[in-house]
This record gives C-alpha cells, sequence and structure tokens, in this order.
C-alpha cells in the first residue's frame, strides 16, 4: 500500500475512533471539531498543488559566488529561502531571486547550478552551461544570479542572458587598470578601486619592496597612483590595501611589462634656441630618437644637428616634425608645401607657437586646422597628469586661445582646459603644442615627468608604426582562458619553466591559451616577445569576482521575446495548514476536558 | 597443549640465550671495524663496512637461531637431563604417530619438563670468549685511534669534519691576521671567520689548513683577481692589502671543497677628518668698530689622528665687477684634545697685518688632513667672512649685517627683562602698590623698546631708535626717563601699541619663515607689554618666556652667506664690433652625445630574472655594478647573490632577493617612445570615409 493509502486508512481509523468514543453534552460540536482537525491534518502532511504559469524557454543559472574568506574555492550564499522553487529542506538557497529581475515576478521557471554554485539538492547540477543547454533544449532565455558565468561559459551564453542578478563583490581591489605597454622611464598610474574598504589607504611597493605612492580611499574607493618605470622587462609591484583602521585588507600584485622605445627620426625646427629645445634635445638624444634639428641664431646662421633639410626624401625618412613659428615663417613655399605634402602621407607635425604669431603664419596653421585667437597667458598645472602628487612646477599657456573644433585633445591641465591637439591630416597627423615652458620640469631634475610628457606626444603625434603589439587580457588567472588578439603569424607562449606552447591562431589574429601555471609568461610572436603574468588562483579574488561580473554584465541584453506556454504544479506552504490544524486541536483538547470534568462531576 | 608450553619456553629461552652470545661476541668487533674505517678512510668506507657488518650480525643471529631447532633441544635435553631418559624426542613427536608406551613416557616426561630448571639446559654466559672478543675491538679502535695524525691546538672545532667525509676539501683550520696599517694605531689581530671586517689599507694573511691536502689553493675575488696560496708545511697561505669591500671564494685544486660559498671582506673606510668651527657663530661677521684682531676657534676630530690643518684667506677688495683677491695660507698648530683625534685650533688674525680696508671682505677656511696613507683625507671647513661694510652702503648686504651684529644684544635683554620680571613678583609682597606699578611699567618701556628694535627687521615703524645699540646695558635709567614722553602724546597710540607691519622693502629683505617667526615674537612681545604696563607682571611672563623662545629660533635659523666672485666674461673682439661684419660666419655644427649608458645587457639580465628557467648572462650586469661603484655593500651583496643563483641555477629564491635586491640600483632611463599603430583594415577605412566626408563638406 502507499504513503498516501496508509496515511488515509490511519487518518480514517483515528476518527471513527473518535467519534465512536464521542458522547456527552455538546456531542455533535466536537465530532465536526474532529472532523476538522483531520480535514486539516491531511494538508500539512500533503500540501494541495496549484498550477502555475510557467516558462519553458527560460533556464535560472545558479553560478558560483567568490568568497575571498575562503580562498577561490569557497562560495556561500547569505540568501533568503525562495518559495518558488520546489520544496526542499532547509538548504540555503543562493540568488533565486533571480526571476524577479525577468520581466514578470509570477513566472517560474526551470534553474541549474553551475559547479561550485551552492543550491538545494532539488536544484539539477550541470558541469557546464553547454550541457544544460543541450539538455534542455527549448531554452532560449538565461537568468543568471549569484557571482556571474565564468569565463568558459560566456560564449555559450552570448545572446540569451536576459536578467542578472549579482551577488555583492568581496572587499578587495575589484577594478584594477595599468598601462598595456609602458615605455622605460615612464611615469605611469595604476588606476582603480576598492570595494569595501571606506576610508582606508592603497599602497603601491615596487619590486625593491619600497613604497613610492599612497592614496587613501574615498567613499568610491578608487584611486590612483604613479610610479616610474625603469628599464624594459617585466616588473612585479605590489598593491596593499588597508581599511580605516590600517588593518590589512589585501595584497595583489601589479604586473608591468616595460619595453623600450623605438628609435624615431625626429626633426626640429626652430627659429631661436630656448629652453624647451635644450631640454627636448637632451631628452631625445638620451632616449635613442634620431634627433636632426636646426635651430635658428641669426640670419644665414644655425646650429645645426644631422640633416635638417627639409627635402621630401628626409621628410619620408623622418617620423615627426617639430616646427616653431618663427620657423615656419622662414620657410620657402616649396618647402611648406612639401611638408604638408608629407604630412599627409604619414609625417607627424607638431607646431609651436613661441611669441606673436605672424598673420601668414596664423593663416597657413588655420589651414591645418588650428585658428588662433591671443589672449592672456595662463598658468596651468599638471601635477594630476605627471603624478606629481601637487608638488610639480606652476606651467604657462602660450597667449593664445585656439578653435580647433575636430582636433582631439592631446594634453590636458589639471582644470581640463587642452593644451595641445592632434588632428587628423591625411595619414598623417598635425598636433598643436601651446604648453609653454615643459622645461621647467627638466630643470627642477624631474627628468622622467619629461620625458613621459614628450614621449606620450610624440607618441600621438608620429608617422604610425607597422608594428601593432598584440592584444592581452590585462589580468589572467591561472586555468583560465587568455585571449591573445592582433596577432600575425604564429606565435608561441614560454611560461615561467620554459615550456613551450604554440598557440593556434585564427583567422582574426586571435588565439586562446590557457595557463597551468602562475608567473611571468612570454608570448613569442614575430620576433618579438610580450610578457604578460597570470595570477594564481587565489590571488585577487576581488578582481576576479568583479571580471566575472563585468563579463556577465556584458552579455546581458540581447533576447528573443518568448512568452510563457506552459504551467506546472506548485504546491502551497505547509504552515497555514498546520496553524488551522493547531488552533483547531487546542479548541478540541478544551472541549474534550471541560466535558470530561463535567461528566466527572456528575 | 599443556606438554607443549614448558617445552616451546625451555626452546625460546634457549634460543634468546644463543643468540645473544652470538651477537654480543659480534657487535664489539664490528663496531671496531666500523670506527676505524671512519678514522682512516672517512665516512665513505665506514658506511659500506658498518651495513656489511650488519648484514653479517643479522646471518649470524638468524643461522643460530635456525640450529637451535626440536632435534637440537632433545638432544641437548637428553645429554643434560638425565630425567629425561634420553626420550626427549618425544615431547617434539606427534602424538598420533606414537605407541600407546611413547605416549606414556611422553606424558611423565611431560610432566618433569615443567620442573624443569632452564640453567641446567641454557648454555653459561661464555665470558672469556666474550671478554677476549671485546679486547680485540678495542685493541682495533685504539690503533685507529692512535695511526690517526696527532691533533692540533684551536682545530677541535673542526675535527670531525674531515673523519666524515674524504670526498671533499674541508677547511681545517682558519687563521687570518689582520695588520692595519700603522697611523690608525690599531693592533694588529687575528680572526678565525672567513668573513670579516679590516680597517682600510690593512694587509690581510690567510692562514689555512685543508683537509685533505689540496695540490694548489687559490682565493678568486669578486673582480675576477685571484691571488694563489703558498703551501708552508700543512698550511696555506697568502698576504694582501685590502683597499675596498671585496668578495672572495677559496679555490682548491684536487678534491672539491666543502665551503664554495663566497666570503665578505668589509673594510672599515678612514673617514674624513671633521670640522666644528666654535668661533665665529656664524659665516658672515661684520667687523666691530675698533676690531684690530678677528678670533678663530676650530676643533677637528678624526677617527684614527689629525696631522696638519692650514687657514686659507682671501681678501676681496673692491666691488661690482672689480673684485680683487689675494689669496694666503697660515699653518696651524693645534692643542690635542684627545690625543690626536680632537685637535683645538686657535688663531687671531691680525686684521691691519692682512690689509683689510673698509668694504673688503676676508674669507678665511679651514683644512684638516689625518694621518691616512698614502693619501690624506682633506676636509674643508665653511667659508667665513669677515665684512668691513662700505660707509654709505644702504643695501641689502648692510642691513643683514645689522641684523646679525645686534641679535644677540636683544636676545640678552629679553632675557633681562624676564629676571626683571620675576624678581618685581618676589618682591611683591615687600612694596606699596604704587610703587609695584611704576617698576612694572618700567619693565614694559623695556620691552616696548625691545619690540620696536625687533620691528625694524619687519619694517615697522622705528620708534625710539635713539635706544639703540648698548642703550640696554643701562636700560634701567634711560627707559623709565623715556617712557613718559610717549605715554602722553595721545596721537602715537598706534606707535605705542599697535602693529605696524610690513614697509615692504625692508620685509622682503628676511627669508619667510624668519620673518614669521620675528612676528610672532612681537606679538607675543607686546602682549608682555601690555600686561607690564597694567601692573600686571605675573600676567606678563608666559608672553615673555614665548618671547624669548622665538628669538631663539630666529638667532638659530641658519643662513648662509657666499663670499664675493668676480665676473669673468669672454673677450669680446673690438674690432668687429657693431661693424656688421658676418664674414667667417657659419652653422655651428652641434653634436649631442647620448650621456645615458647602454643597458641593454642589463635589461636582458633584468627580463631573464623573471623567468625560472631564463639563461642569466651576468657579465653586463658585473660590469655595470662595477662601474656603479667598486666596493660599496649593496653592490657587493648584489654579485654575492648573483653568485649564488650562478652556482644553484634552480634557487628561485635567490632570483627574487636579486630582483628585490638590484631594484634599487637600476637606473631609470629616459622615456622612450612607442608611436601608435598603424591602423587595421577597418580603421583605415574609416579613416578615409571621414576624410572623404570631411574634404566633402
Amino acid at each position: 500500500m502507499s504513503l498516501l493509502a496508509w496515511t488515509l486508512l490511519l487518518l480514517g481509523t483515528a476518527l471513527g475512533l473518535g467519534l465512536w468514543r464521542t458522547r456527552g453534552r455538546g456531542a455533535l460540536r466536537r465530532a465536526l471539531l474532529q472532523v476538522a482537525t483531520v480535514a486539516l491534518l491531511y494538508p500539512t502532511l500533503f500540501p494541495p498543488s496549484l498550477p502555475e504559469a510557467f516558462n519553458p524557454g527560460e533556464l535560472r543559472v545558479l553560478t558560483p559566488v567568490a568568497n575571498p574568506a575562503e580562498g577561490s574555492g569557497g562560495t556561500s550564499f547569505p540568501r533568503k529561502r525562495e518559495s518558488i522553487l520546489p520544496p526542499s529542506g532547509d538548504a540555503r538557497i543562493g540568488g533565486l531571486e533571480a526571476g524577479r529581475t525577468g520581466q514578470d515576478p509570477t513566472s517560474a521557471s526551470r534553474a541549474v547550478a553551475l559547479p561550485g554554485a551552492q543550491a538545494p539538492p532539488s536544484v539539477e547540477r550541470t558541469p557546464d552551461l553547454a550541457t544544460a543547454l543541450r539538455r534542455h533544449p527549448e531554452v532560449t532565455r538565461l537568468a543568471v544570479a549569484g557571482g556571474g558565468l565564468p569565463a568558459r561559459d560566456r560564449d555559450a551564453a552570448r545572446g540569451r542572458v536576459v536578467a542578472f542578478d549579482a551577488a555583492p563583490l568581496p572587499s578587495g581591489v575589484v577594478e584594477l587598470a595599468v598601462p598595456p605597454s609602458l615605455m622605460a622611464g615612464q611615469v605611469w598610474s595604476v588606476d582603480g578601486r576598492v570595494e569595501g574598504a571606506p576610508g582606508g589607504t592603497v599602497e603601491l611597493q615596487d619590486p625593491g619592496g619600497t613604497r613610492v605612492a599612497s592614496a587613501s580611499l574615498g567613499e568610491e574607493g578608487a584611486f590612483r597612483l604613479s610610479a616610474t618605470a625603469k628599464i624594459a622587462g617585466p616588473a612585479l609591484y605590489t598593491l596593499s590595501v588597508m581599511d580605516s583602521a590600517g588593518e590589512p585588507v589585501e595584497r595583489i600584485v601589479v604586473p608591468v611589462a616595460v619595453r623600450t622605445g623605438s628609435p624615431l627620426r625626429v626633426l626640429l625646427l626652430a627659429g631661436a634656441p630656448d629652453a624647451e629645445l635644450k631640454y627636448f634635445r637632451r631628452w631625445a638624444v638620451d632616449a635613442d630618437l634620431d634627433v636632426h634639428s636646426r635651430i635658428g641664431l641669426s640670419e644665414g646662421v644655425a646650429l645645426r644637428e644631422g640633416a635638417g633639410a627639409l627635402d621630401p626624401a628626409t621628410l619620408a625618412d623622418s617620423d615627426v616634425v617639430l616646427i616653431d613659428a618663427r620657423a615656419w615663417a622662414g620657410l620657402a613655399s616649396a618647402e611648406r608645401d612639401g611638408l604638408l605634402a608629407a604630412v599627409r602621407h604619414g609625417l607627424g607635425l607638431l607646431l609651436r607657437p613661441t611669441g606673436s604669431l605672424p598673420p601668414e603664419v596664423a593663416a597657413d596653421w588655420a589651414r591645418l586646422g588650428f585658428r588662433f585667437e591671443p589672449a592672456e597667458a595662463r598658468a596651468v598645472r599638471l601635477d594630476a597628469r605627471l603624478g606629481l602628487a601637487a608638488s610639480g612646477p606652476a606651467f604657462s599657456q602660450q597667449a593664445f586661445t585656439v578653435a580647433a573644433s575636430d582636433a582631439a585633445p592631446l594634453l590636458r591641465a589639471d582644470d581640463g582646459s587642452v593644451l595641445a591637439w592632434s588632428r587628423l591630416a591625411g595619414e598623417g597627423r598635425a598636433g598643436l603644442w601651446l604648453l609653454a615652458d615643459a622645461w621647467k620640469l627638466g630643470l627642477a631634475g624631474d627628468s622622467a615627468a619629461y620625458g613621459t610628457l614628450w614621449s606620450d606626444t610624440l607618441a600621438a603625434i608620429a608617422r604610425p608604426r607597422d608594428d601593432a603589439p598584440p592584444e592581452l587580457r590585462q589580468h589572467a588567472w591561472v586555468g583560465e582562458r587568455v585571449l591573445v588578439c592582433s596577432l600575425k603569424g604564429s606565435a608561441i607562449v614560454v611560461d615561467g619553466d620554459g615550456n613551450r606552447t604554440p598557440l593556434r591562431v585564427d583567422d582574426d589574429g586571435c588565439a586562446g591559451f590557457w595557463p597551468w601555471a602562475s608567473g611571468w609568461h612570454m608570448l613569442e610572436s614575430g620576433g618579438e616577445t610580450w610578457p604578460f603574468h597570470v595570477r594564481e588562483r587565489d590571488e585577487a579574488v576581488a578582481l576576479h569576482a568583479a571580471e566575472t561580473r563585468r563579463g556577465t554584465q556584458a552579455l546581458l541584453g540581447t533576447s528573443h521575446e518568448a512568452t510563457p506556454s506552459a504551467s506546472r504544479d506548485v504546491p502551497l506552504p505547509r504552515w497555514p495548514f498546520f496553524l488551522a490544524f493547531l488552533a483547531v486541536a487546542a479548541l478540541l483538547w478544551w472541549l474534550e476536558r471541560k466535558a470530561g470534568g463535567a461528566t466527572a462531576a456528575a | 597443549m599443556s606438554r607443549a608450553d614448558p617445552l616451546q619456553s625451555v626452546a625460546r629461552a634457549l634460543r634468546r640465550r644463543r643468540t645473544t652470545i652470538a651477537l654480543l661476541g659480534a657487535a664489539p668487533i664490528l663496531l671496531a671495524l666500523v670506527f676505524a674505517a671512519a678514522r682512516l678512510a672517512g665516512a665513505s668506507a665506514a658506511i659500506p663496512i658498518a651495513l656489511v657488518g650488519i648484514l653479517c650480525c643479522a646471518g649470524l643471529a638468524i643461522s643460530v637461531h635456525r640450529r637451535t631447532d626440536a632435534a637440537w633441544l632433545a638432544r641437548r635435553l637428553d645429554a643434560r637431563v638425565p630425567a629425561m631418559e634420553d626420550s626427549a624426542t618425544l615431547l617434539s613427536a606427534d602424538a598420533g604417530a606414537l605407541s600407546p608406551l611413547q605416549r606414556l613416557q611422553r606424558a611423565r616426561l611431560a610432566g618433569r619438563i615443567a620442573q624443569l630448571d632452564i640453567d641446567r639446559v641454557r648454555d653459561p654466559w661464555p665470558l672469556p670468549p666474550l671478554l677476549a672478543g671485546l679486547g680485540l675491538a678495542l685493541a682495533i679502535a685504539l690503533g685507529a685511534w692512535l695511526h690517526h695524525p696527532a691533533e692540533v691546538p684551536g682545530m677541535s672545532e673542526t675535527r670531525d669534519r674531515p673523519a666524515r667525509a674524504a670526498s671533499i676539501t674541508a677547511l681545517d683550520r682558519i687563521g687570518i691576521a689582520i695588520q692595519p696599517p700603522a697611523y690608525t694605531g690599531v693592533a694588529a689581530h687575528e680572526v678565525s671567520a672567513l668573513d670579516f671586517e679590516a680597517p682600510e689599507g690593512s694587509r690581510v694573511d690567510w692562514r689555512l689548513r685543508f683537509v685533505p691536502q689540496p695540490r694548489a689553493a687559490a682565493l678568486v675575488f669578486h673582480d675576477g683577481r685571484r691571488l694563489a696560496l703558498d703551501p708552508d708545511g700543512t698550511q696555506w697561505h697568502v698576504g694582501t692589502p685590502i683597499t675596498t669591500s671585496l668578495l672572495y671564494r677559496i679555490e682548491v685544486e684536487g678534491v672539491a671543497p666543502a665551503d664554495a660559498s663566497l666570503h665578505r671582506v668589509d673594510v672599515i673606510p678612514d673617514r674624513a677628518p671633521e670640522i666644528r668651527v666654535i668661533h665665529p657663530e656664524r659665516t658672515l661677521s661684520l667687523l666691530e668698530a675698533g676690531q684690530k684682531h678677528w678670533n678663530l676657534e676650530f676643533e677637528a676630530s678624526d677617527d684614527y689622528g689629525l696631522a696638519a690643518a692650514g687657514l686659507a684667506l682671501t681678501l676681496a677688495q673692491g666691488s661690482g665687477e672689480s673684485v680683487a683677491f689675494k689669496d694666503r695660507s697660515i699653518a696651524l698648530d693645534g692643542e690635542p684634545v684627545d690625543g690626536q683625534r680632537r685637535v683645538r685650533y686657535q688663531v687671531a688674525l691680525d686684521l691691519d697685518e692682512l690689509g683689510l680696508g673698509e668694504g673688503d671682505d676676508l674669507v678665511v677656511k679651514l683644512a684638516v688632513r689625518d694621518t691616512r696613507k698614502p693619501e690624506a683625507n682633506v676636509t674643508r671647513s665653511a667659508s667665513f667672512i669677515l665684512r668691513w661694510p662700505a660707509e654709505a652702503s644702504a643695501d641689502s648686504a648692510g642691513l643683514e649685517g645689522v641684523l646679525q651684529r645686534t641679535l644677540p644684544a636683544y636676545f640678552r635683554s629679553q632675557r633681562q627683562i624676564i629676571i626683571d620680571s620675576e624678581a618685581l613678583l618676589a618682591e611683591r609682597d615687600s612694596q606699596s602698590a604704587e610703587r609695584f606699578l611704576d617698576r612694572a611699567d618700567a619693565i614694559g618701556v623695556d620691552q616696548k623698546i625691545l619690540r620696536l628694535r625687533y620691528g625694524q627687521f619687519l619694517g615697522e615703524e622705528s620708534e625710539g631708535e635713539q635706544h639703540a645699540g648698548g642703550a640696554h646695558e643701562d636700560h634701567g635709567d634711560a627707559a623709565v626717563g623715556e617712557a613718559p614722553a610717549g605715554f602722553g602724546q595721545a596721537g602715537d597710540v598706534l606707535a605705542e601699541f599697535g602693529h605696524v607691519h610690513d614697509i615692504a622693502e625692508a620685509a622682503t629683505l628676511l627669508d619667510p619663515e624668519t620673518k614669521e617667526t620675528l612676528r610672532s615674537a612681537l606679538g607675543e612681545m607686546w602682549q608682555a607689554e601690555l600686561h607690564l604696563r597694567q601692573g600686571d607682571p605675573d600676567l606678563a611672563l608666559p608672553f615673555e618666556h614665548r618671547a624669548l623662545e622665538l628669538i631663539k629660533e630666529v638667532q638659530q635659523s641658519t643662513r648662509i652667506y657666499l663670499a664675493r666672485v668676480g665676473l669673468e666674461l669672454p673677450q669680446v673682439d673690438e674690432s668687429r664690433r657693431l661693424s656688421g661684419d658676418r664674414s667667417g660666419l657659419s652653422d655651428r655644427i652641434g653634436a649631442l652625445v647620448r650621456t645615458a649608458p647602454d643597458e641593454q645587457g642589463l635589461a636582458d639580465f633584468w627580463a631573464a630574472l623573471a623567468s625560472e628557467g631564463g639563461e642569466l648572462d651576468a657579465v653586463a650586469v658585473r660590469h655595470w655594478l662595477d662601474r656603479r661603484g667598486d666596493g660599496q655593500p649593496e653592490t657587493l651583496t648584489v654579485l654575492a647573490a648573483i653568485d649564488r643563483l650562478q652556482r644553484d641555477s634552480a634557487c628561485s629564491d635567490c632570483r627574487a632577493q636579486i630582483r628585490k635586491l638590484l631594484w634599487p640600483l637600476l637606473p631609470t632611463p629616459a622615456t622612450g617612445v612607442a608611436p601608435h599603430a598603424v591602423p587595421d583594415v577597418a580603421g583605415r577605412s574609416y579613416l578615409e570615409a571621414v576624410q572623404a566626408t570631411g574634404g566633402a563638406r
């Protein structure tokens, strides 16, 4: 006999016995109550079900949530139990509110749990999302809950995610941005955001263990720290986060790959020597640039270095030409046309107005896209731009305002005003430099900041090079795919132990690599080596959680509309029936006791 | 079962005794053999012998154990125990195969064997043979012991090393004699560690003994220098003077050395002398009226001893572009304070003899040498200037000079005001209120005069000019006499109690910090004066004290004065000047040279450090470190770490350590440039489209 039949038999017998023994005054009332007790006990044991609208095309995906206290493997779900799932013991259910962020809170759907996600036993387990989608071919919409989809599942989920109910991020560094390619000697900044440590501090330590920068965190937790790169090669900086009480929150490495610069050929034309030229030439020669210059001293007399001629061959060999207004005014018209033609073929041109601008020069430069208006010279500061922490010198802007509507800002002062522009001119770029006294940096001995300022400027202006670096994902973890793009030809990854892994490069120039060891890896492609760093699985947990979350959020938003087209039975909760049963049974007990007392007294 | 038990226990006891006897006989001899082998041939011989011996002993024990079987036991029982009636074989026989009679006999024997005295059948301890074996063992050990070369005093701590290993050359004795240079006065001493410190210029003698004797040995230094050790009997020695800190390693020819790591010699440098100037207290002094001599007093100290000292005198005459200099020098004799390590020099310069005139500067500079050889360290003091101010000089230098000269006088006065105030407070009870108020007011007047004098340096109104200079020594009368004059004039209230700040050109003569301190001091004085004049010296005292502290600060703020120098302009070709003649002018060809050294080797090394398997080419980095400065402690530390890694390339901690140590030493090169990349196909077509629409517009 089944459980149901046994239960019914027991209940019936008990009711029968009860009714048979019920005598005396108020017997009818008590008999009715006995019937009611049984009638309530049954639904407590076997709660009735109600049909519910059900969307077979939607699948709820429960994903693991990172918890830094337990390392990367640990997961925990401080979430409330949700009633729309099949009844199931006391297991805590993680992130099942996902359905609510979908379009219809009453619509229910199937749920699957990815490995590592904590979910009630009744929820279907799946090794990965693609398997789940194979098992449920009718699914077209995914509602993700928890930490987010791991990288391996994102391709399967692409175009199907309609909702993402993200779990809160763990404390630690959740955003970290380092320039992808650093030049030797460059002043660079690491930007980031720390979750869960408002009022704390962050510190950047160099590979020698010395603190090079620190900042306090605001409410948002955002920070920016600057450091100076040394010689070419990989270097591991360390970022330490302390909370407001000074207790360490997290320590993660900040890997930077420093490269040497290209030996650009620079042509410098100036009407008169000035301080800027002195420091610029010193920097350029030390930075291995091929400097050619012609700096006028007097009529027909110049200070020359290398070939200062403006013939087409020289211009075709040069990467960038720096010219001031006096030198421009002194150019023959053939030279001017040749220069402009060279710019259209890729040469970079940087215009430096110094002093007042002769009208014909202003007219020429207006044809290049920069219209000048005289204005007062202004004091500007570049502390934030150069990472000088409010200790840099005050600079001045040349006494012009420039209207350059279609030019891109190249250098901004701390107050947001633009000090340099660059503008497309054919295949080349023409720039304008309004900062009058960058040399103050060199004079003050801050050659790294000075070099960085000019390096960034020349990098944006100079003739483009046909050796684009491969694009690498900024953060890589052991066991997660590293996507490399913009590869030309074959590529090999060499890990720290010297194991060589050839990559399969697809037609788009992209390749995937799954690192199994942490530390520095070298990507060898096209005769060059590009280092990248792989973190341990349990390193930078908060950052990994945030990356997962961002990756999942990026998947949101595209789906076909699907309406609920099925229904299913959802059992009602037991507790209302149980409470009613208890109340009726208590009343019955009281009446029986009273009747018993009356009988005894009689 | 009851029958078997007594028999088994007898058998067990017999077996145990026989095995023990066999092992007792063999073990001492084995131990002695092993000891002798270790003693004579080292661990490499002793270990196999010990293993073989242990195997032999085990075999012996097992064979004895095996031979003591049931048949042997029966024979032994029959032989030793008459009660067994030559039937002991029955006890171990299978009961089922026995005849009834045999069974009966067996039962009788079983009963007897239970009461058997075990010592009747057991082997007795064979003492003479055992003792003989022990004696033999001792003889072997003693022989081995005596065969070993005799011990030398002082080598006990390293004695057991060669016994353990003959496959490596161990250092048996280390004696390093350090003979510091004679001038240092440091006694020669000997150290017994390979890492040591020695004074600069010491002669260091290594005396080493190796076990076993190598064919040749040498000290190899981190810079590649090699010193062969000379054999001298059982010892090897070499000596060399040490001038810089060094890393070295001992190399032996033949058996590999036990200790191949780098050792470090740190040189204690001979520091240059230190000079303390006692008088003058300031770098700029102004000639006092009637001053005939300039007294100078210096004290110099050195770590080992001082030699000659000299005073360089420069007389700068003239002004503007026509300054002429006269140089001379005077040798100084000092009086020793603490042997020759600390010497005090005193000299009084006769200004007339030197020819100091009005508007001239006399600049002196002390130079002290120490006893270092071959080259002495020389320390020169800062320049001290004695200035005779020009008559009508109203320039800044003159005013600064006034400040310098007059401040000490006021400093004493502020202290005097405090002393006066305290004295007044002490006598308060014994005085009438009116008298008390009068005296307090008098001190207040002093305070006012002082305040006005300091106020001058801030550009304040210089009321009370007539009290300048020496008026303070007799301030009591003078100040009281002056006070009513200022007091009765209503129009002077501001000048009396107010601050009139900042006459601009006067105020800028002081640096901002000094000015601020002085201003605070004036504020405190003003408050003190207020309370004094109201007859509340007790309220004024804290302000007076604070003013004194601030004035002290002003006096201690050091300032640097520079000696005057002449102007040296290139000669102008007067014949072509302003003639417009441009002949012979041509472009100047600049040749900027890269100043930054090539760091490619260093960069390669740094990059190779990042990966565990990276091949390290340390040559470049060694060169670079050498260039950077030989013998610097941090350089040597890096070199030692690199050496450790080169000897053990699997050491990953070494790489991390080198990275950490090397990073602070790495240069920051000039920032390189990486131009933007050529746009890809999509980017290019986009650009073309933009240009096309731009052109159309």
